[in-house]
């Protein structure tokens, strides 16, 4: 008989909670997508700084991270930096696609952390992909490929049968890491900061130290300063109400969102679009699609305010990432998710044929 | 036998001879110009202590960032850069034609104390203070001074106005009448002895100390610099403080009285982690905390499984809930080398009313004078930090401004002229309770092609 109390039972029930395998694989496809997008996008600075160690310098200050002391890893020249990037795009990429999953993954993430790695050794370390690399790191460690991917049709084509629900740990983990970022995050404004953190000057000071486009107009007021400087606080340090509260989510993640988009705006941090878009983790994705058909079939009204946001969020997510992916890898993710939608929306209408002949 | 106290008191008098001849008794200067050209249109006119803007045909005084206003406004002096300081009764302040607002001048160590009366400028943007019983000189770039005491000959006080000879001497109006100082008499800074060490391992709290001596006119004092940091910070006698873990490149600069400077020590520095964080130290720890939470994790694992299926599930628990320890450590130690496991300690510092916002920014020179704002991705220099590769262009001297201004022309926009030269401000925002002001930049380089 199994122990079902104690911590490891407890371990094993939040973090090993089946989903629906097409949730995982859609989740797989997310991660591997945003790491793609990480990774073209630092790809300007690491290979900008293997070319200068190909030329004999000028450097800029080389200072490891712990994990790269550890393993004694230095600078890298430009033509070992360009095999990298090629290999890290492509098994992330076979990753999103889901063929050779949990290789093409473990891959992915070793040439992810170790392109990052590079940036950081050479800058500072960031914050802002903290969750995507436990995301990424955690990928192979679960059956990402079950469902959604190559790996699954091509297991369909041979006949072989497909489970309907898989270990969830990928996602759990990734909740864990980003209730941990926006707990600690708010916590250490708290602690560290303490009551003066909130006396305005403060929020002022971090965003007009960046000068973003709406620096001026956010800073200009101490007292609207010091109001914002409780929002941002509440909102970090209450965000892992969402593991244990499905409903707060509603308030959370656009509340996260917001917040992202706003520093983008007031503190030049430039858009954060990997933390943003992991967000969808906290959503049962494979229901994203009905969900979303059945609201556009609820009437004008309620169309108009599920697409407008819908179209704005999908523009705003395309505009990001034109900045580094290629056009046409953009318009093939965009069609893919419109297929989807589309396929949701007959579907749906479908059932309400059915239904209506059912009350019939 | 020669008498000791005769012997002491003959170099006291030898020295005090040779330091009385750095003050030379002069005729007194001329009064001090009331008015200075601000802008084309806009110029400074100081009256019964009190600065006035003349701009578009009105008179207004000066506004000021502080609450208290600036006192009694008793000298003023315009910098080659275009920045103005001003003496006032409650300190230094400075603005400029584009901030024309006073401003407390950001000062560091060495500075004359107490009430500024008088100051000038000299040709290198040296800044020459009386207060009423001191008198010393400020680099304005940096903030740090250096305080003339009876051992420099300094006449007695209390001390009036500054102001600059022809020939380049200070005039300082004291109790005893006006007396000239002729600054960079003599060699520069040079180091005089001590050995050679240009590796060296501080302790885990980045301290070690130098063999290092150096001499300067009026005794040379040592301020180190890590490379890739801006600031000279002060030293104490030859100890290098401050130094956080890791590598790094640190300049010994010795500066004279004059606050002439010179490199006198280059040297490579280790910082090693404090014991807990040792290489060697952590991973072992790791693993046996790793290991015995593979134990406790196999001890619970489902009793009828395959033994190799309950070691693997046991194993995959134990790092999971390892990793998980480690993110909410790390959460709490707000230490970021150690990415992914990072902590949130930025944005922690807490600013106030009356803090000072610093942001570096390029400026453009073109031939006729006009300025350019500049981008960084022109330059590709405003990177994390912003002053790791800017620094460089403070410190690096005529080379690597030259250096500086090639990059720039070659990665300019279409349409922007060739640029002459450039200027390397940390332009500063004051916070006050009615609101943040834009105040006059500190202009740390300003550069024009020879």
């Amino acid at each position: 008989m199994n122990d079902t109390r104690g911590f490891w039972a407890a371990v094993e029930r939040w973090f090993h909670a089946p989903v629906p395998a097409v949730r995982l694989g859609a989740f797989r496809a997310l991660v591997c997508a945003v790491a793609l997008y990480d990774v073209l996008l630092y790809s300007g600075l690491v290979l900008g700084d293997a070319a200068a160690v190909s030329a004999g310098g000028p450097l800029r200050p080389w200072t490891p991270l712990y994990a790269f002391q550890l393993l004694g890893l230095g600078p890298i020249d430009l033509p070992t930096a360009e095999w990298v990037q090629a290999g890290t795009v492509l098994a992330l990429t076979a990753g999103a696609l889901g063929l050779g999953a949990r290789l093409s993954c473990a891959l992915g993430a070793l040439g992810f952390l170790y392109w990052s790695g590079l940036a950081y050794s050479f800058g500072k370390p960031h914050h802002d992909k903290v969750a995507l690399a436990f995301a990424v790191s955690v990928l192979p460690f679960a059956p990402v490929g079950a469902g959604l991917s190559l790996d699954a049709l091509l297991r369909r084509w041979r006949g072989k049968p497909a489970p309907a629900e898989v270990r969830g740990t990928p996602i759990r983990f990734t909740w864990f890491a980003l209730a941990v970022g926006y707990c600690g995050a708010g916590s250490a404004k708290i602690l560290l900061g303490g009551p003066g953190w909130f006396n305005g000057y403060t929020l002022q000071g971090i965003m007009l130290g960046h000068d973003g486009n709406w620096s001026r107009v956010f800073a200009a007021d101490v007292h609207l300063a010091q109001l914002q400087s409780i929002g941002v606080v509440a909102v970090q340090v209450l965000f892992p109400l969402v593991l244990f509260w499905p409903r707060a989510r509603w308030f959370f993640l656009p509340a996260a969102t917001g917040f992202h988009l706003m520093t983008w705006q007031t503190m030049d941090t430039g858009p954060y679009m990997r933390l943003w878009l992991l967000l969808w983790a906290f959503v049962p994705l494979e229901q994203v699609p009905t969900a979303l058909a059945r609201g556009l079939r609820r009437g004008v009204v309620a169309a108009v305010a599920i697409a407008v946001p819908v179209v704005l969020y999908a523009a705003l997510v395309v505009h990001v990432a034109s900045e580094v992916v290629p056009g046409w890898a953009l318009g093939a993710l965009v069609a893919a998710l419109l297929a989807a939608l589309v396929r949701a929306l007959r579907r749906t209408g479908v059932e309400r044929v059915a239904g209506v002949a059912d009350a019939g | 036998m020669p008498c000791p106290f005769r012997a002491a008191l003959s170099v006291v008098l030898c020295l005090a001879a040779v330091a009385a001849q750095d003050f030379a008794p002069s005729v007194p200067a001329p009064p001090a110009a009331a008015e200075l050209a601000l802008g084309p249109d806009a110029r400074l006119e100081l009256a019964g202590g009190v600065l006035r803007l003349h701009a578009g045909g009105a008179a207004t005084p000066v506004p000021c960032t502080q609450a208290s206003g600036p006192g009694a406004v008793r000298a003023f002096a315009r910098a080659a850069s275009g920045v103005v300081y001003v003496a006032a009764e409650r300190g230094l302040f400075v603005l400029d034609a584009g901030h024309p607002v006073l401003d407390p001048m950001d000062l560091r160590d060495g500075v004359p104390p107490g009430a500024p009366t008088g100051l000038a400028i000299d040709a290198q943007d040296r800044l020459w203070l009386a207060t009423e019983q001191a008198f010393g000189v400020v680099d304005p770039r940096f903030g740090f001074g250096r305080t003339f005491t009876a051992a420099d000959g300094l006449p007695a006080g209390p001390f009036g106005g500054v102001a600059l000879a022809a020939d380049g001497s200070v005039l300082l109006a004291a109790r005893d009448g006006t007396f000239g100082y002729r600054p960079d008499q003599g060699p520069p800074p040079q180091r005089t002895g001590g050995a050679a060490a240009p590796s060296l391992t501080a302790t885990s709290d980045g301290e070690v100390a130098l063999d290092l001596r150096a001499s300067g006119r009026g005794g040379a004092t040592l301020r180190q610099r890590r490379r890739h940091d801006h600031q000279l910070r002060a030293m104490d006698g030859a100890v290098l403080q401050g130094l956080k873990p890791g590598r790094h490149t640190v300049e010994v600069h010795a500066v004279d009285r004059d606050l002439r400077r010179a490199v006198v020590a280059v040297c490579d520095v280790t910082v090693p982690l404090p014991p807990q964080f040792r290489t060697r130290f952590l991973p072992v720890v790791a693993f046996g905390v790793l290991l015995l939470l593979a134990v406790g994790a196999f001890g619970r694992a489902r009793p009828g499984a395959a033994l190799w299926r309950r070691t693997l599930r046991a194993a995959g628990n134990a790092l999971l809930v390892f990793v998980c320890g480690l993110q909410v450590l790390a959460a709490c130690l707000g230490y970021g080398r150690s990415w992914p496991f990072v902590g949130f300690s930025m944005y922690t510092e807490n600013w106030h009313e009356g803090s000072v916002l610093y942001r570096p920014e390029l400026e453009g020179l073109l031939a006729d004078g006009t300025r350019v704002l500049g981008a960084g991705e022109q330059t590709a220099l405003l990177q994390d930090g912003y002053w790791q590769m800017l620094a460089e262009v403070v410190f690096g001297g005529p080379a690597a401004q030259q250096a500086l201004l090639e990059r720039w022309n070659a990665h300019r926009h279409a349409g922007l002229p060739r640029l002459h030269g450039f200027r390397l401000l940390d332009t500063r925002i004051r916070l006050t309770a009615r609101g943040p002001v834009d105040v006059a930049p500190n202009v740390v380089v300003e550069y024009r092609r020879p």
